[in-house]
C-alpha cells in the first residue's frame, strides 16, 4: 500500500515537473496566454479529470518559478523585485508571490473550465 | 453535474474572465497584468539586462566597417569606429541601449505628447510646449536641411544607431517604464535629435520676465522697475575680466516704488507662466517643500573655470566643468568615447538624443558650458483682425494672414482631451497674455547649429580652433570655457544676440504693427564677450552677467542673477597661484557662500543696534546664535538654517510694494545682488513696509526683525538649536526624481554640502544641483576626473542605474580611462564589449 502511494506520488511529481516545464518552455515562446491555453489543454486531455485543475495550477506555478529563478542567475531579480514592487505599492516578497499566484490562477481556471466541456464518457 | 461541481465551474469561469482581464488589460493606471508579470517577457526579464553587454557580436545596416565598443569598469563605452559616421552609428546604438525611454521622455516632451501616457496631468504642459512652436520649429529646420550636409549626416547616423538598437533587442531589454505605463516606444526619428536642442533652449532660454516687467512696470513705476530689475548687475564680477583683479559694487540707490496704476493687479504668476517654471516648480511649490528656509531666488546655475600653467602647481592648464541642471534618474548626461582614428577622439557626456559629445575633451582641448541667461526672445503686441478666431494680423498698414496649425492632443487611450488652434506671425507663435495677443520672436526657434558646432568643437586642436569652431553656435546662448595642452585658456559667450530697434534693449513688449520693430540681425562674433590668456592667469563663468556694462554697449539681457557663486570661485582663484586638480574638485563643494559674507555683518550690525535702545532677548538670541556662525554650509553646520531663514524673511519684508493687493504673493523677486546694494541706503523708501500704516521702518529695523522673525521660524519648524535638528544635512537635502517620478526609483533625502548661492548650489526642493562634474588637467597626457548623479544605466534593476550618487554626494571624482586604442583597454578596466559588423558581413 505504501510503496503503491509513494509511486503514485512519483507519477503526479514527475507530472507536476514535466508539466511545468512544458508552462515555462511554452511562456518564453508565446508568453503569458500559453499558461491558460496550455491548462486548456492539459484540462481537456488530462487522464485525472479531477485532478487536472490542481496539477496544471502547481505546474503554471512551478514552471514561473523555474523562469524566475533562471532569471535569477542571469541578473540582480531582488533589486528588481525590490524596485518595481516599491513602485506597484507593494513589496518584492509580494510582487515575485503575486506573479507566481497570477499563473496558479491562470491554470487552475482554466484547466476546470475547459475539464467542464469535456464529454462525461471520458470522465474517470 | 453536481451543484458543488457547477459553482466550482463558475468560479473558475469568472476567475478566467477576471485573469484574462486584468492580464490584457490591467486595472486603472497598472498595465496589463500578463505582460508586466510574464517571468520570460514581463518586468523580471530586465534582470537578465541588467548587466554590460559583453562579448556581444551583431550586424547593423548601413555601418561602413565593423566598430568596436569596450565599457570601462565604470560602464563608459569607449567607441573605435573607421569613420565619423559609424561612430556616431553607434553612439546612437549604446545610448539607445541604455537610455531608450529617456530618448522618448525628452521627445514627448518637445513634442507636447506626454498626455499620451500620463493623461490630463500632462495636458497643461503639453499645450504649453506646442504654444511655443518648438517641435514646429524642429520640423521646418529638418525639412531645410542640406541632405548632404553634415548636420544631417550626423543626426541621420545616430537614428541609424537607435534603430538598429531597437529592431534588435528582445523582450527583457524593454524599460521598465514602457512595462509599466503598458506602452511600446515610438519610432525614432532623424529630428528628435532637432527635438532636444529646442528643448534645451527651452529650459535655457525661455523668459516670461517682458511680461512680468510691464506689470510692475504698473505696479511700482518705471523707474523703479529699472533699478530693482536693472539692466546691469549691482555686483559686477564679469565672466570677460574687466581688469580690476576685485569686484565692483555699482551700488545707486534704487528710485522709490511709484504710485501703483493697477492696485488691483491680476496675479502675473497664476495668468502668464502656468507651466513656465515647472521644470523647478512655482514658488508657491518651493514654499511648502521647503518651510522657512526656502531660497527665493530659483537655483538656475553652473559654473566653470580653467586656469593657465602659471597658476597650476603642474604648470599645466585645468579646466572645471560643473553644469546644474533639473536632476534625474537617470541622469540628463551618458558619458562616452569616441574614437575615430586620424578624425576624431572626444570624450565626455552627451545627452541621449544628441549625436555627440557636449562637454568633455580630447587630447588636446578641454571644454565646458555655463548657460549665458542672455535675452533672446522678445514679445510683440499683435493687433488682428478677430480676437477669439484671427486669420490676419496687422503690419505696415496691410493685413497680413496668419499660418496657423490645429493641435489635438490626447489621453492614453486614445482619447481626444484638447484641441487648440495655434496661430503664427512672421516672428513666431502668437500668445495670449491676458487679453493681448502677443507674438514671440525667440532664437531658440531659428536654426540652433549646435550640432555640427559641437561635433567640430570636439575635433579641436587648439583654444584657436574651438573657438572657431563654436562662433557658428546660436542658441541657447552658452559661456564655453576651454583650455589646451599649450596652456592657452579662453572663455567666449556664445549665441545669436539680436540687434533690436530703438534702445535695443529688450526689455519691453513692442508694437507689432511695425516691421520696423523687428530683429535687425545678430551681434557679429566680434562682439561676444571673449576672454583668451587674460592676465590674472585664470577665467570663469557661474552664469553672471558676462561683460562688464562700462566696456561696453552691448545689451545681452536684464536682471542677472546674482553673483554669489562667482565671486566666491573668483576668489578661491584668486587665493591659489598653485591650483591643483584636487583642489579644483574640493571647490565643486565648497562650503563657504559670498552672500553670508555680505549679509551676516549686515543683520549683526543691525541687530546691535536696534538692542541699543529696545531690550528683546529673542532678537538678541538669534544674533548671538547667528554670530557663531563660520558662514561654512557643511553638511554638519548648525546655523546656516537660520540665515537662510532671516534672508527670506528678509525678501519678503523689504519687497512688500511688490505684492499685487489680495495675490498673497510677490509679483517678482528683485536678486539678492539687488537686495545687498539696498542695504547700502539706510533710508531708502523701500525699507517701509507699507503695510504697517503710520510707521515707517527703517533698514535696521527691517534686517532685526527678520533676523527675529527667522529663529522664531527655525525654532518652530527644526526645536531648539542643541541637539541635530538645525543640522544643515537635516535640513537642505537633494532629491532625483526619476523621470516619470516613481519614487521607488528615485534617490531622495541626500545629504550634500552646499547651499543657495554656493558654488555647490542645494536649495529648495533640492531637485536642481550639479548635473555634471569634471576636472581636466591638460598636460603631455590629458588626465581626467568625472562623476554625475546617476549611473549609465536607464535599467533600475542594472548596479549602473544610480551607482554613481554616493561620489556625487561626497564630492568626489572617479579617474576616467582615456584609451587610445580598444586594446589599452585590459583586464579589470573592461567592463563589457560590443561588437558591431555592417550587416551580412
Amino acid at each position: 500500500m505504501i510503496v503503491r502511494r509513494r509511486n503514485q506520488f512519483q507519477i503526479v511529481a514527475l507530472k507536476v515537473l514535466l508539466l511545468g516545464m512544458a508552462f515555462a518552455l511554452a511562456t518564453m515562446v508565446f508568453g503569458w496566454w500559453a499558461v491558460p491555453a496550455l491548462a486548456a489543454v492539459w484540462g481537456l486531455i488530462a487522464p485525472n479529470r479531477n485532478r487536472a485543475p490542481l496539477l496544471a495550477a502547481v505546474a503554471a506555478g512551478w514552471g514561473w518559478v523555474l523562469l524566475l529563478l533562471w532569471t535569477a542567475i542571469l541578473g540582480p531579480i531582488m533589486t528588481l523585485a525590490a524596485r518595481a514592487a516599491n513602485v506597484m505599492g507593494t513589496g518584492s516578497a509580494s510582487l515575485l508571490g503575486m506573479t507566481v499566484a497570477f499563473s496558479m490562477v491562470l491554470a487552475w481556471s482554466a484547466a476546470v473550465v475547459a475539464g467542464a466541456l469535456r464529454s462525461p464518457g471520458r470522465r474517470q | 453535474m453536481t451543484l458543488l461541481r457547477r459553482l466550482r465551474v463558475g468560479l473558475a469561469a469568472v476567475l478566467l474572465g477576471c485573469g484574462l482581464y486584468v492580464g490584457s488589460c490591467g486595472i486603472g493606471v497598472v498595465a496589463p497584468f500578463g505582460p508586466l508579470l510574464d517571468p520570460a517577457h514581463g518586468i523580471w526579464a530586465l534582470a537578465r539586462s541588467a548587466r554590460v553587454a559583453n562579448n556581444v557580436e551583431t550586424g547593423i545596416p548601413s555601418l561602413d566597417s565593423e566598430v568596436r565598443i569596450v565599457y570601462d569598469r565604470r560602464a563608459v563605452p569607449h567607441i573605435f569606429a573607421s569613420t565619423v559616421d559609424d561612430a556616431v552609428r553607434a553612439l546612437g546604438y549604446v545610448v539607445a541601449r541604455d537610455r531608450l525611454f529617456q530618448l522618448e521622455v525628452q521627445t514627448r516632451a518637445t513634442a507636447g505628447r506626454l498626455a499620451e501616457w500620463a493623461g490630463r496631468n500632462a495636458l497643461r504642459a503639453d499645450r504649453l510646449q506646442r504654444s511655443l512652436g518648438l517641435a514646429r520649429s524642429a520640423e521646418r529646420e529638418f525639412a531645410a536641411l542640406d541632405p548632404e550636409s553634415t548636420e544631417m549626416r550626423l543626426i541621420q547616423a545616430y537614428a541609424e544607431g537607435v534603430w538598429a538598437w531597437t529592431h534588435q533587442m528582445q523582450p527583457e531589454d524593454l524599460p521598465f517604464e514602457y512595462r509599466f505605463l503598458g506602452q511600446e516606444p515610438l519610432p525614432w526619428e532623424p529630428v528628435h535629435s532637432l527635438y532636444l536642442m529646442k528643448r534645451m533652449g527651452y529650459t535655457l532660454a525661455y523668459s516670461t520676465h517682458d511680461l512680468t516687467r510691464r506689470r510692475l512696470v504698473d505696479l511700482i513705476g518705471s523707474e523703479a522697475t529699472g533699478d530693482l530689475f536693472p539692466l546691469n548687475s549691482p555686483i559686477q564680477e564679469p565672466i570677460q575680466p574687466n581688469g580690476l583683479g576685485a569686484p565692483r559694487f555699482d551700488f545707486e540707490e534704487p528710485v522709490g516704488p511709484g504710485v501703483p496704476r493697477m492696485r488691483e493687479l491680476e496675479d502675473v504668476t497664476a495668468a502668464v507662466l502656468p507651466s513656465v517654471v515647472g521644470e523647478v516648480g512655482s514658488t508657491s511649490d518651493r514654499a511648502a517643500s521647503c518651510g522657512s528656509i526656502c531660497a527665493a531666488e530659483p537655483a538656475l546655475a553652473s559654473n566653470n573655470w580653467a586656469v593657465s600653467p602659471a597658476r597650476s602647481a603642474s604648470g599645466h592648464a585645468l579646466l572645471s566643468g560643473d553644469p546644474h541642471l533639473t536632476l534625474s534618474l537617470p541622469s540628463i548626461w551618458y558619458e562616452a568615447h569616441m574614437v575615430v582614428p586620424g578624425e576624431l577622439d572626444v570624450y565626455g557626456v552627451t545627452i541621449p538624443g544628441s549625436p555627440g559629445i557636449i562637454i568633455g575633451f580630447n587630447r588636446d582641448v578641454a571644454w565646458s558650458f555655463t548657460n549665458t541667461g542672455a535675452d533672446v526672445l522678445d514679445y510683440f503686441q499683435e493687433v488682428v483682425d478677430d480676437p477669439a478666431q484671427p486669420s490676419s494680423y496687422w503690419l505696415d498698414d496691410e493685413w497680413r494672414p496668419l499660418e496657423s496649425s490645429v493641435e489635438e492632443f490626447y489621453g492614453p487611450n486614445g482619447e481626444l482631451l484638447a484641441v487648440d488652434t495655434l496661430y503664427f506671425t512672421h516672428r513666431g507663435p502668437l500668445i495670449r497674455d491676458g487679453g493681448e495677443l502677443l507674438s514671440m520672436r525667440w532664437t531658440v526657434l531659428d536654426e540652433s547649429e549646435a550640432t555640427v558646432a559641437l561635433f567640430e568643437a570636439g575635433r579641436s586642436g587648439s583654444v584657436a580652433q574651438w573657438v572657431s569652431a563654436m562662433s557658428t553656435y546660436r542658441s541657447p546662448a552658452q559661456n564655453g570655457i576651454v583650455a589646451d595642452r599649450s596652456g592657452s585658456i579662453a572663455i567666449m559667450s556664445i549665441g545669436a544676440y539680436p540687434i533690436r530697434a530703438g534702445s535695443g534693449d529688450g526689455t519691453e513688449v513692442r508694437d507689432g504693427t511695425r516691421s520696423a520693430n523687428d530683429w535687425r540681425g545678430y551681434w557679429p562674433v566680434s562682439r561676444y564677450p571673449f576672454a583668451l590668456n587674460p592676465a590674472q592667469g585664470f577665467l570663469a563663468s557661474a552664469n553672471q552677467q558676462p561683460i562688464d556694462p562700462d566696456t561696453t554697449d552691448l545689451y545681452l539681457g536684464v536682471n542677472w542673477p546674482s553673483p554669489w557663486r562667482a565671486l566666491r570661485i573668483n576668489a578661491l582663484l584668486r587665493a591659489d597661484s598653485q591650483v591643483t586638480a584636487e583642489a579644483m574638485r574640493l571647490y565643486h563643494t565648497d562650503p563657504r557662500n559670498a552672500k553670508a559674507d555680505f549679509f551676516v555683518p549686515a543683520f549683526l550690525g543691525a541687530a546691535n543696534e536696534v538692542l541699543v535702545t529696545l531690550a528683546d532677548s529673542q532678537l538678541a538670541e538669534a544674533a548671538r546664535l547667528l554670530a557663531e556662525w563660520d558662514r561654512q554650509y557643511t553638511k554638519d553646520d548648525q546655523r546656516a538654517v537660520l540665515f537662510e531663514a532671516a534672508m527670506n524673511e528678509l525678501e519678503r519684508n523689504t519687497w512688500d510694494e511688490l505684492q499685487p493687493r489680495g495675490s498673497g504673493r510677490l509679483l517678482a523677486g528683485p536678486t539678492q545682488a539687488v537686495l545687498a546694494q539696498l542695504v547700502s541706503f539706510p533710508e531708502s523708501e523701500w525699507w517701509d513696509d507699507a503695510r504697517t500704516f503710520g510707521v515707517v521702518e527703517t533698514r535696521d529695523e527691517i534686517l532685526a526683525l527678520s533676523l527675529r522673525n527667522a529663529l522664531q521660524n527655525v525654532l518652530r519648524e527644526f526645536g531648539p538649536p542643541q541637539g541635530d535638528g538645525w543640522r544643515w544635512d537635516r535640513v537642505q537635502r537633494a532629491n532625483i526624481h526619476h523621470l516619470l517620478g516613481f519614487m521607488a526609483l528615485s534617490a531622495l533625502d541626500l545629504p550634500v554640502q552646499g547651499g543657495p548661492g554656493n558654488l555647490n548650489p542645494s536649495s529648495g526642493s533640492g531637485t536642481f544641483g550639479a548635473s555634471w562634474r569634471m576636472v581636466v588637467e591638460l598636460g603631455p597626457e590629458v588626465t581626467a576626473w568625472t562623476t554625475y548623479p546617476g549611473g549609465q544605466s536607464g535599467n533600475p534593476a542594472s548596479k549602473w542605474y544610480d551607482n554613481r550618487i554616493s561620489t556625487w554626494v561626497d564630492g568626489e571624482l572617479e579617474e576616467v580611462l582615456f584609451p587610445i586604442s580598444a586594446g589599452q583597454l585590459k583586464g579589470g578596466d573592461v567592463g563589457g564589449s560590443i561588437t558591431l559588423r555592417p550587416e551580412g558581413s
